[in-house]
């Protein structure tokens, strides 16, 4: 994906978010996130995506 | 604002000049008539002045203060201003103080997420940006200004009341000896970002307030870094705020850092809460040696702008006009660029080489430059200074994935490096079935490349120039060009002649701020200049020949 359109998914997102509130928030990208996962083939790809989102969040 | 026990000008590293207020034989003209008055004498007003010298109109500016302006300010000069201070001849002390920079660092937490590269390469005369302290480039601007013929300053003066008549406008003026009265053709409102003229016309900026607040700090230190912008997202000194870090000429230190929604203003601005805060921020940066503090100020990231650059015989010019967020360092630049764009089309108005619809065409070019920077600076500032909680949520996500993955990272490139373009300007002509396969369009700047011995710029005269590519056409067309244009001939197996995807019968005309205002592929030396005369709204071509 490039610069640009990496930028409209982020500013999508953050919209609908703000769109839906802090609270609906969560359940919101758990959906996004299956979704997205459902169109992708390799399912090692997305374990792999899940460790990776998980980096650096226990500091 | 500066340290305890320091007058306001009082600078560590810069001796403030006192300006009096006109004396003597001086004040014997003070309510006669002037061509141009230019209200403002801080960096846009002394450009805009030197811009209209150098088509040889007359100008009289007027400053309220008695020195420069206190404190640093801006700092980051762009590629595109160096070009206006070199038409303007001034760019040589410029280039001697001023640091020049490529490259931005920003890191997350302490760990390094981006580092971006400017556009910059070896075909470029001037670097994408330089660091320079306001008080210098006021002080380059002014050594310029003081010994021009053609440029009148009054200091300590300062405008009280202004009325538009039908062809002047009538100004009321304060110095410390009297209230007077004076008239003037034009007025070049260049008064800041608090602009007293746009007060007294009526006018508002209009727009957004963003929610981020900062604060900024200029401290003295011997610190070993080079010339790279560094942004700091979250820090330890800062939790959820940002940090912003740039090196000045003399060891200064320009630290930007965000208050928090918690802090108030007026306690953040106390001197121990300055101190404290720098001190923070130079922990993180590994920084044990001692520094003094210079000067602060805060500022809040606003997008405002007037709906019209124009009333009447009035012209607001620089931030009186505009005020924009500092992320995409176009404040002063677009200033800069406005002065340099109104002095040329009045000079040519004033000079009678061009219509007086030239002057149409300041407000749209110059206004949509600003609301480009509104666009750029609010993705900007929506990254920088989220305000909601969406915003937030993601760009913390952002950054946290960006320690590993390069495209998150990206997300933090500021990325408003290109210059604004006038491709819907009425004072450019547009591209018309000229089945060009490249090149720069029409409203673009010219492109910069190295030719024989120094750059394609170096080639262009002070006023319109024509490129054109082959020895008949030249000749052809020095023999009918009208004044105030030069004729350029470049070789059309130049590298220069493919960067304009040219032909044997092409041509280019670049105006006199280095934009082009028309390209043919295939066009003939009579036609050029039948062409011309549109661009300068001008019908009559027969008494302005050579």
């Amino acid at each position: 994906m490039t610069e640009n359109k990496i930028e409209i998914v982020y500013e999508a997102i953050a919209d609908k978010i703000d769109n839906l509130g802090e609270e609906k928030a969560k359940l919101f990208l758990a959906k996004l996130s299956l979704l997205l996962a459902n169109k992708i083939e390799d399912t090692s790809f997305v374990l792999n995506a899940i460790d990776d989102a998980a980096l650096s969040l226990n500091q | 604002m500066r340290p305890a026990g320091r007058a306001q000008n009082e600078s560590l590293y810069f001796n403030y000049p006192f300006f009096s207020a006109p004396q003597g034989k001086k004040r014997d003209h003070l309510t006669s008539n002037t061509e141009v008055v230019i209200v403002g004498a801080g960096p846009i007003g002394m450009t805009a002045a030197l811009a209209l010298a150098r088509e040889g109109v007359k100008s009289v500016l007027f400053d309220n203060k008695s020195t420069f302006n206190d404190g640093s300010r801006a700092i980051c000069v762009a590629r595109s201003s160096f070009y206006i201070f070199e038409a303007l001849g001034v760019s040589s002390a410029f280039l001697e103080k001023s640091l020049g920079w490529t490259t931005g660092h920003s890191f997350y937490r302490g760990q390094k997420i981006l580092e971006f590269q400017m556009p910059d390469s070896s075909e470029e005369k001037f670097r994408p940006m330089y660091n320079i302290q306001q008080q210098y480039i006021e002080k380059f601007l002014w050594d310029a200004v003081s010994v021009n013929p053609l440029i009148e300053t009054r200091w300590q003066s300062e405008i009280i009341g202004i009325k538009k008549k039908k062809n002047e406008c009538t100004l009321r003026i304060k110095d410390p000896e009297e209230i007077y009265e004076t008239s003037s053709n034009w007025v070049l409102a260049c008064d800041g970002a608090h602009s007293s003229i746009r007060k007294f016309l009526g006018h508002r900026l209009k727009g957004e307030n963003y929610e981020g607040r900062y604060v900024i700090v200029d401290i003295k230190m011997e610190h070993d870094y080079p010339t790279i912008r560094r942004a700091l997202f979250d820090p330890d000194c800062r939790r959820g705020g940002t940090v912003l870090i740039h090196k000045q000429p003399d060891d200064i230190w320009r630290i930007d850092y965000q208050l928090n929604d918690n802090e108030k203003t007026q306690q953040a601005l106390d001197e121990n809460n300055v101190r404290d805060s720098v001190s923070a921020v130079l922990k993180d940066l590994n920084y044990n040696g001692s520094w003094e503090l210079e000067w602060w100020s805060v500022y809040s990231a606003n997008t405002l702008a007037l709906d019209d650059y124009r009333d009447g015989k009035v012209f607001f010019v620089g931030d009186s006009a505009h005020i924009v967020p500092i992320f995409g360092v176009r404040g002063l630049n677009n200033g800069f660029s406005d002065a340099a764009n109104i002095g040329w089309k009045l000079g040519w108005v004033l000079n009678n080489k061009a219509g007086k619809e030239l002057l149409n065409s300041y407000s749209p070019e110059r206004r949509g430059a600003t609301i480009d920077v509104f666009y750029n600076s609010s993705k900007s500032s929506k990254f920088m200074t989220p305000s909601t909680y969406g915003w937030k949520l993601m760009r913390d996500a952002a950054l946290s994935l960006a320690l590993k993955h390069k495209f998150a990272g990206e997300l933090a490139n500021p990325r408003q490096f290109t210059p604004y373009k006038y491709s819907e300007s009425t004072a450019i002509i547009k591209d018309t079935n000229e089945n060009f396969l490249g090149g720069p369009k029409p409203g673009e700047p010219l492109p910069e490349i190295k030719i024989d011995a120094g750059y394609l710029t170096d080639l262009l005269g002070e006023g319109f120039t024509i490129l054109c590519f082959n020895k008949d056409t030249s000749k052809k067309l020095d023999e009918i060009i009208p004044d105030g244009i030069s004729v350029v001939l470049i070789d059309l197996l130049s590298r220069a002649s493919k960067l304009l995807n040219v032909e044997n019968k092409s041509a280019y005309i670049v105006r006199p701020d280095g934009y082009i205002a028309a390209r043919w592929k295939n066009i003939t030396p009579e036609k050029i200049i039948k062409e011309f005369y549109k661009l300068i709204f001008k019908k009559d071509m027969s008494h302005d020949r050579k």
